[in-house]
């Protein structure tokens, strides 16, 4: 009961951070996975001692953990692609911005603007 | 047609870049310099995010600046001067370090080449680059990229791959123009122009001390240098480069 209780907490927290705008609703979508990952673990003992027997471990709390550190490096793996993503729209919004710029004190088409090949 | 090739000397078609973070003293000298060496040519200062913006009146009238919101990296100037050469259609970019370091006079030689269709990129070789040295550990990383280059070019990559005075036609800005450069681009630069097959050369230039300033390139950033370039080349070799 107390499992349940405890995961239901933090999916409300999760949908709360969304509500409130503090995460975007694509990234929660690994966090919701962990979730359910981390509910089945605590709720049903015979998933973990499946996963134990799967990888050959004979002491199948010791799965828990397993499962843990899969879980994190998902998580870590999703942020630093989010991350990158990030990046490469920030050069982009860069480059146009600067673009615009120039354009603006350059005060003059471009020669395709102008149907011309050379300036 | 001699007054076309009149202008071709004037650099009426040369963009000459100049990025700048925080290195504001010698631009008024620089802007002068392009100007007696290259009368028509365009000047384009980018100011990577400087602490205290550049002050548009140090340069001259015809001069374009354009400021970075933040501190993107010499491989986003690089992207931005590059954009702006291939959509206003100037044949040729040159770049020089905002630090003085570079002679100016040397600019027309780097052109001669290039307006003779005889190398694709000409960059300044620093006979003695220890006038801009970052210590014992900024020359053995600065010496290992120029190596790999080498090697990865089958010799065509210059003997300096980490110069800062270039210049390059419009084939080379649109294969860079493909690609993502980063902070301190130079020896990807290099790398990936000569592994796209291109024409490269070196002419020997005399750098001179910096005046203000020290270098940028710490123990940290090397590493990171050095990581990245070995991703980087590692790509070029497997040919996973991102074509234009």
């Amino acid at each position: 009961m107390i499992p349940l209780l405890i995961i239901l907490l933090l999916a409300a927290l999760l949908l709360l951070l969304i509500r409130r705008g503090m995460l975007e609703v694509d990234l929660s979508l690994p966090w919701f996975l962990a979730l359910l990952i981390l509910a089945a673990a605590s709720l049903n003992r015979q998933f973990v001692e499946g996963i134990a027997a799967f990888f050959g471990i004979l002491y199948a709390p010791i799965a828990i953990i397993l499962i843990v550190v899969f879980i994190l490096l998902g998580l870590i793996a999703t942020l630093a692609l989010a991350v990158s993503r990030l990046r490469q729209g920030q050069v982009a919004l860069t480059r146009h911005l600067a673009q615009h710029d120039l354009r603006r004190v350059e005060n003059r088409p471009t020669p395709d603007e102008s149907g011309k090949n050379t300036i | 047609m001699a007054v076309d090739a009149d202008r071709g000397e004037q650099g009426h078609d040369v963009l000459v870049f100049v990025p700048s973070l925080n290195d504001v003293d010698r631009l008024g000298e620089i802007s002068q310099a392009v100007v007696a060496a290259l009368p028509l040519a365009q000047l384009l200062v980018v100011d990577d995010g400087s602490t205290v913006p550049i002050d548009r009146r140090i340069l001259g009238v015809d001069d374009l600046l354009v400021r970075l919101p933040t501190n993107m990296g010499l491989g986003v100037a690089t992207h931005v001067a590059i954009d702006h050469a291939l959509a206003y259609g100037y044949q040729i970019m040159v770049r020089i370090d905002a630090d003085g370091q570079h002679p100016m006079d040397a600019i027309l030689e780097l052109l001669e080449p290039l307006r003779a269709d005889r190398e694709d990129v000409v960059s300044g070789e620093r006979l003695n680059p220890g006038a801009g040295s970052g210590g014992l550990m900024a020359g053995l990383v600065k010496g290992y990229f120029t190596l790999v280059s080498r090697l990865l070019t089958a010799g065509r990559s210059p003997a300096d791959v980490n110069t800062g005075f270039m210049a390059m036609n419009r084939t080379a800005m649109s294969i860079l123009n493909g690609t993502n450069l980063y902070r301190f681009p130079e020896p990807q630069i290099f790398l990936t122009l000569g592994r796209a097959g291109l024409r490269l050369a070196a002419h020997p230039i005399h750098q001179q001390p910096r005046r203000h300033g020290k270098t940028t390139l710490g123990w940290f950033q090397a590493m990171r240098l050095l990581y990245r370039f070995n991703v980087i080349a590692l790509n070029e070799t497997l040919g996973w480069r991102r074509r234009p």
